[in-house]
């Protein structure tokens, strides 16, 4: 049955792929890419990686298709008709393509327990998790602690992107007094009430997220982006300006900074409190309770970082066309 | 009892996979962007509010029904206001004096 | 008790500052805490090689997670010949670019600009001390993003194409790179270089590891810039501020071959048969093409910049020859030669930058007469030039040195690689010495006589870099000893 799910979900992503490399209008191709990313993560889903589904869908679908179409507002819907030389790429990615299937015929067979993946480090997390970390979702113990390295790196990477995106379009800055305020769709009395209904509520589940990462699927990541999707309908509904005025973008790229230094201030921490980098048995007198607060912080700091980085780029795409 | 709980379950469930086609179809044939929407709102509520109802019985008083329910709540408020948002743009859109029939292809 | 995180240091720090320069309310406090947090790295790298000389390698644990199941950090005399360069290249760059930072990047935007830089520094170190594949992913993510940042503040639009140019073939390059870990742990399980290279040789099915090879080694040389996939890197270097063209034309290319020897030797080398030969056939024949036509390119560039970075392409070329000859001659001429080309082609982008910074632009046009108004500058620049082709008494003539020795153990084949240093060696004659014609031999253009010579803060640099140039040209044995040391480490796994 699961095969029959995946074949059918990998041959949609395979036509949406293609329409989206054939069509000219880039408004139709950002909204196909948004449903690239919920198919591939309904695909995630079921290889049971609920954490990754939840990833992609928050992120892939959501919020990089809103950051799409802010390019594309500052830009042109159209894509231009520039001349199509097809040969040479398609010519590269085919033969890449026939290299990758000859590939894919010594592959382990999906969902062999026997697999290299499954017999080597894995079985390793999977017993180990309960001891020396006991949470119940080992993917945050993987993510957090035993690699907790690397998620150090991809939060900086989430930071480098919000101050890529503002030393190009620079901070935005707010109409002033005399200028016709932009006040979003709050004239849209249905959409404006809706939208405020639901907006507390999103927050409260970007909490619930956050908090319950180490139980079930979940954490800082998916978390930020939850939240940041509700605070981004909020400037829709009330325009950029008032958003603007309430959580000005200084403020909110300071807090993806604080966010990003709380990371790696726990790895300073423990590294004063002679452990090893992000060893965070060294934060209290009980290791596995050290590991429990460790894993709480830095998932505060990345929540903070990707929600508050999140924003800031909406808010340098959205505030630049005023200008 | 719990046979016939499966019964409108599934019935439920088939019901709102046939309505969600038929939708898609409707989408896919109606003639320009009111008929389609329409034919879109269709499957986005009624489709979903049957598969939902179809997968609450079958989950029963449970935490995952509890969850569906929620779902259904949001659903119940969101879809209907997509379709108005959509509607409502494509007639100030209209005002505008932008095209928003769609030729037929 | 610190001594024992030395192998961290130089990621965290900077990584730490990065977000405070971010927030820093002036410009000159931004530089300053991004100048000294880099000689600290510098500082470190230092501490390291003398620990790594003296003791061998260090295996640190990241997280305190032992290593297949945690992240290592492993610091060899390869990784240190890595983070010197990346260091000392930061750090004289920033010191260095004070003036022509302030007269290329407005001043609001410069905190931005230095924490991209610290951001860059901790990914550079990150990959040079990296002992996990997917480790050096992630920071070759952060160092591309943060380059691309870098050189998109140039001082003018034309950085912006040049930039999404090099953002097209990074992606390509770095998606290609993580295909290939993502097959290599397919068949293995793990991530860590040293168990990756325990375990592939147990493998029963060798076609995807091929596969791992191919898109790992492919995906780098776009990062490396070798040839033919170099089209985005001489725009990216002319383009972007000077300082940052110092920065990166010192590391950039050379941490993706420095990754991808540690893959094509540690990880892939001893895994099946005949990877050696086909590694050695396809890059000698890249690197070959690389070291022609580079140079060809170069001696018709007007723009000294693109001069330089066609250059570029040429010295990878270089650096590629010495390692597919396999050979521990071989191998370490061309470690060897990642050091001096840092020193070298960053020596001769300071001069660039203050060269720029004082006549307004650097074409050859530009430059008419530089010998007569910036002497120190351009006696700086010729010295350099030099030593990119390799007179004796520069650091430039150690590379090819052991490079031609090497070669001579490979007969007939050696020859005529030979014969192709020495076309390519005049060559880089050739268009050095059209900039010293030009500066030298012709008189300034009107109104010229005003420029003066660059500020003091940019020549002391600059002239440490030569002398240092001169220096290694007569007492190779630092750089010699570390890179034969390296040589054999990446050979050792090979067999």
């Amino acid at each position: 049955m699961i095969i029959v799910f995946s074949l059918f979900l990998l041959t949609m992503m395979v036509v949406v792929a293609l329409a989206v490399v054939e069509t000219r209008n880039l408004f139709a191709a950002a909204m196909l890419t948004g449903i690239f990313s919920f198919l591939m993560a309904a695909n995630f889903f079921v290889l049971d990686a609920a954490d990754v589904a939840l990833t992609e869908a928050a992120v892939g679908a959501g919020v990089a298709t809103v950051f799409f179409l802010g390019a594309i507002a500052l830009s042109s819907e159209h894509e231009h008709s520039a001349s199509r030389k097809f040969g040479l790429a398609l010519l590269a990615v085919a033969s890449t393509a026939v290299v990758i299937l000859l590939g894919t015929m010594e592959f382990p067979i999906l969902g062999d327990g026997s697999a290299p993946v499954h017999q080597h480090v894995a079985p390793w997390y999977l017993e180990k998790t309960p001891e020396l970390i006991h949470v119940p979702n080992v993917v945050t113990a993987v993510l957090a602690s035993f690699r907790g390295y690397d998620t150090l790196g991809e939060v900086f990477v989430v930071l480098t992107a919000a101050i890529g995106v503002l030393s190009l379009l620079g901070f935005p800055r707010n109409n002033s007094e005399e200028n016709a305020v932009n006040d979003g769709l709050s004239h849209q009395k249905i959409l404006h009430i809706v939208g405020k209904l639901l907006i507390p509520l999103i927050i409260l589940f970007g909490l619930y997220v956050q908090f319950h990462g180490d139980f079930g699927p979940g954490g800082g990541f998916q978390a930020g982006t939850i939240i940041a999707a509700a605070l981004i309908l909020y400037a829709l509904l009330s325009g950029g300006d008032r958003a603007r005025r309430q959580m000005p973008p200084r403020l909110l790229f300071g807090m993806a900074c604080l966010g990003a230094f709380i990371y790696a201030g726990v790895g300073g921490t423990t590294l004063l409190l002679g452990g090893n980098l992000l060893d965070y048995s060294v934060l209290s007198h009980d290791p596995v309770h050290g590991q429990h607060l460790g894993i709480m912080l830095i998932e505060f700091g990345v929540g903070l970082a990707v929600a508050s980085v999140m924003l800031t780029i909406y808010h340098a795409f959205a505030g630049h066309e005023h200008r | 009892m719990e046979q016939v709980i499966d019964i409108i379950s599934w019935i439920c469930l088939l019901g709102g996979a046939l309505v969600v086609l038929i939708g898609g179809i409707g989408l896919v044939r109606f003639p320009d962007l009111f008929t389609r929407i329409h034919a879109a709102s269709l499957a986005d509520s009624g489709g979903a509010i049957l598969v939902i109802v179809g997968c609450m019985l079958q989950a029963g008083l449970t935490l995952a029904g509890v969850k569906l329910a929620a779902i259904l709540l949001f659903l119940l408020f969101t879809s209907p206001t997509a379709g108005y948002a959509l509607a409502h743009s494509a007639i100030t859109a209209k005002d505008d004096g932008l095209d928003v029939d769609i030729e037929s292809d | 008790m610190l001594a024992a995180q030395y192998p961290v240091l130089p990621v965290i720090v900077p990584l730490l500052s990065a977000p405070i320069a971010a927030l820093m309310p002036n410009r000159s406090l931004a530089w300053i805490m991004a100048s000294l947090v880099s000689a600290l790295v510098f500082a470190t790298a230092v501490a390291l090689t003398v620990i790594v000389s003296a003791q061998g390698m260090i295996s640190y644990e990241v997280g305190g997670w032992p290593a297949p199941y945690g992240i290592e950090v492993r610091v060899d005399s390869f990784s240190v010949v890595m983070l010197l360069v990346i260091s000392g290249a930061s750090t004289l760059a920033l010191i260095s670019g004070k003036a022509s930072i302030d007269a290329q990047i407005p001043s609001d935007r410069q905190p931005l600009f230095f924490a991209a830089w610290l951001l860059a520094l901790a990914a550079y170190s990150g990959i040079a001390v990296a002992g996990d594949a997917f480790n050096i992913f992630v920071f070759m993510e952060i160092s591309s993003l943060a380059g691309y940042v870098l050189i998109a503040n140039g001082p003018d639009r034309r950085a912006l194409p040049a930039t999404f140019k090099y953002l097209v073939m990074g992606t390509i390059g770095a998606s290609f790179y993580l295909i290939g870990v993502g097959l290599a742990y397919m068949m293995t399980g793990t991530l860590n270089i040293a168990d990756l290279h325990a375990r592939l040789g147990d493998v029963p099915y060798l076609r995807p590891i091929l596969l791992s090879a191919a898109f790992v080694t492919i995906g780098l040389a776009v990062k490396a810039a070798v040839f033919p996939l170099h089209v985005w890197m001489p725009n990216a270097y002319a383009r972007a501020p000077s300082a940052v063209a110092v920065f990166l034309s010192a590391c950039s290319t050379k941490a993706a071959v420095y990754v991808m020897l540690r893959f094509d030797f540690m990880i892939f080398g001893g895994a099946f048969a005949h990877h050696d030969v086909q590694f050695s056939t396809v890059l000698m024949s890249l690197a070959l093409l690389g070291m022609l036509i580079g140079s060809a390119v170069a001696i018709y560039e007007r723009d000294v910049k693109r001069m330089l970075g066609y250059s570029s392409v040429g010295q990878i070329g270089y650096i590629l020859l010495g390692a597919s000859m396999i050979s521990l001659g071989g191998v370490s001429a061309g470690v060897i030669h990642m050091f001096n080309h840092a020193m070298i082609k960053g020596g001769l982008f300071l001069a660039m930058g203050a060269l720029v910074l004082r006549l307004g632009g650097g074409t050859l046009d530009d430059l008419k007469g530089a010998g007569r108004t910036m002497p120190w500058t351009m006696g700086a620049f010729v010295l350099l030039g030099l030593s990119l082709i390799g007179m004796p008494l520069t650091a430039g003539f150690i590379s090819k040195w052991y490079l031609v020795q090497a070669a001579l153990d490979l007969g007939t084949l050696g020859i005529v690689l030979i014969a192709a240093i020495l076309i390519s060696s005049l060559m880089a004659v050739v268009y050095i010495w059209r900039v010293v014609e030009v500066a030298y031999f012709q008189s300034p253009q009107a109104g010229a006589s005003k420029h003066q010579e660059a500020p003091l803060m940019m020549l002391v640099p600059l002239w440490a870099v030569v002398l240092a140039n001169v220096y290694f040209g007569l007492d190779p044995s630092i750089p010699v000893d570390l890179a034969t040391n390296a040589a054999n480490i990446l050979l050792e796994h090979a067999k």
